[in-house]
């Protein structure tokens, strides 16, 4: 402790300023948010250059001429701009730049990410997988029905998003008022910033004493006991996802803020049989969820090591090498 | 995962970090500018060397939109509050502080230097650049960037730091 007497230096003043900032990680919400801005960012990119490029010199001709060779087919009652497939089930599977889809009936238009998979039923639209962000206008006389594994999204007019991944899932309203009917009948009235996940977290499956299965070995921790994170059933069982839904979960499991059910997904979908690129991404999402959310040091270093044993020149090698040494991990 | 996004993976918390220094622990503030520090990416990317770390790039963006905005945010309201920090500030001298208290004080403080000096401060002696560096992201001359640098330092001692190795 200082003296009374004594000045601060600015050095110790900038250190504690740094280790305050640490502290504070950018929300889970605006992350994902800008995270799918950015996985489409291609798309967007070109067609900001091409509005740059045009800007001065472009004639109304031209403009009719982009906008006609943009012009979006109907697909299973969506008007689809951008690549998608329909699968056997008869659903929209978006292709892996996303796509903008219309639907002019419901004044709806949905921007949904590369694997998202919807479909048209009755006056509705249901999300089956995947992320979509939908932007309705104001229809006063009869709601948009957005229907999903755990219920239903009535909408008068307004912005949210969809994130559907198995049984999980939720909707955050950006702007607007949003009415979700959950299929036990609970309503909930939203308002915007909030967030309904279904189903309700207690309600996911029945606790279960068995201890979740993780691929980490489950060594003790030394010093610090490991944090009592609350029961989550075991995701053990789960059958494995195709890759756009197990991102899906992970990204849900993220803004969901489970760490414990999300590295215990993280560590089975290391086990199962996936390609070398998306096995060093979800290997280095372990590390960060252990390092930003976990208690235990020695499991955290543990699989740092492990991470860097087999990526030693990866793309997150620096991150995990800086992680490291804040972990103060044994050499 | 599109290069943009593994960038944004690597490096939105450090930006985030930073510009929630720049803004006074705002935490709104921060994201708001680390979002248009990487829409700026989005604009940008296909002029940057993608074999690169662009965290350098991405922090000097930081700083650039941080300047910005601050210089259009420093308006009468926040005069007043400046005011009222300095008084604040002055009246801390003397008490007995914490490494609790030091980042509020420090926070205090920079937020009374004008956006300019924050930000070289900032660049300085949180993220070690070079004058160099510095002045090209600010948009000025290394001669300016070490005018900027002596006055923000002389305005900081007299609101009580010690600067003996800075």
């Amino acid at each position: 402790m200082r003296e009374p007497s004594e000045r601060p230096t600015l050095e110790e003043g900038l250190a504690a300023l740094e280790a305050k900032a640490d502290a504070v990680r950018l929300p889970a919400d605006s992350y994902a948010r800008l995270l799918h801005k950015l996985e489409g960012g291609a798309t967007s990119r070109r067609r900001r250059l091409m509005w740059a490029l045009s800007g001065a010199a472009a004639t109304a001709a031209l403009v009719v001429a982009v906008s006609w060779s943009v012009r979006p087919q109907l697909v299973q009652g969506f008007e689809l701009a951008g690549a998608a497939r329909v699968d056997e089930s008869g659903a929209l599977e978006v292709g892996e730049h996303g796509a903008t889809l219309k639907v002019s009936e419901l004044s709806t238009e949905i921007h949904a990410r590369a694997g998202t998979r919807l479909r048209r039923e009755g006056l509705g639209i249901r999300v089956m997988s995947g992320r979509a962000d939908f932007v309705v206008q104001p229809r006063r006389q009869e709601p948009v029905r957005v229907l999903v594994s755990g219920g239903v999204i009535e909408v008068v007019g307004t912005r949210f998003t969809v994130v559907q991944a198995g049984a999980l899932g939720h909707v955050s309203l950006e702007q607007g008022v949003v009415r979700f009917v959950a299929t036990d009948g609970r309503q909930v009235l939203m308002t915007p910033g909030s967030t309904v996940h279904w189903p309700e977290p207690a309600a996911v499956a029945p606790e279960e004493p068995a201890a979740p299965v993780s691929a980490e070995p489950a060594e003790a921790p030394r010093g610090k006991p490991a944090r009592k994170l609350p029961e989550r059933p075991p995701v053990a069982e789960e059958p494995p996802l195709p890759q756009p839904q197990l991102l899906a979960e992970i990204e849900a499991l993220r803004i969901r803020r489970e760490w414990q059910r999300l590295t215990v997904r993280l560590a089975q979908a290391l086990d199962a049989k996936v390609g070398e690129p998306l096995r060093e991404s979800l290997s280095y999402e372990l590390c960060d969820v252990l390092v930003q959310h976990g208690d235990d040091l020695v499991r955290a270093c543990g699989r740092i090591d492990e991470h860097l044993r087999r990526y030693p020149a990866g793309a997150y090698t620096k991150a995990l090498q800086q992680s490291r040494g804040q972990l103060r991990c044994a050499p | 995962m599109t290069f943009l996004a593994e960038q944004y993976r690597l490096h939105a918390q450090q930006v985030f970090r930073r510009c929630l220094v720049m803004g006074r622990g705002n935490t709104a503030w921060a994201e708001d500018v680390t979002h248009d520090v990487f829409i700026r990416l989005i604009e940008k990317a296909p002029e940057l060397d993608q074999n690169e770390t662009l965290l350098p790039w991405l922090l000097t963006v930081a700083y650039r939109l941080c300047a910005d905005r601050l210089r259009r945010e420093r308006g009468v309201w926040t005069r007043i509050q400046a005011a009222l920090v300095a008084t604040s500030a002055a009246d801390a001298k003397e008490e007995r502080t914490d490494d609790r208290d030091l980042a509020a004080k420090l926070e205090g403080s920079l937020e009374q230097l004008p956006p300019r000096e924050r930000v070289v401060v900032a660049m300085k002696y949180l993220d070690g650049l070079r004058q160099t560096a510095i002045a090209e992201a600010v948009g000025c001359s290394e001669g300016y960037v070490s005018k900027l640098l002596r006055r923000a330092l002389e305005r900081l001692r007299q609101l009580g730091w010690e600067l003996d190795n800075a």
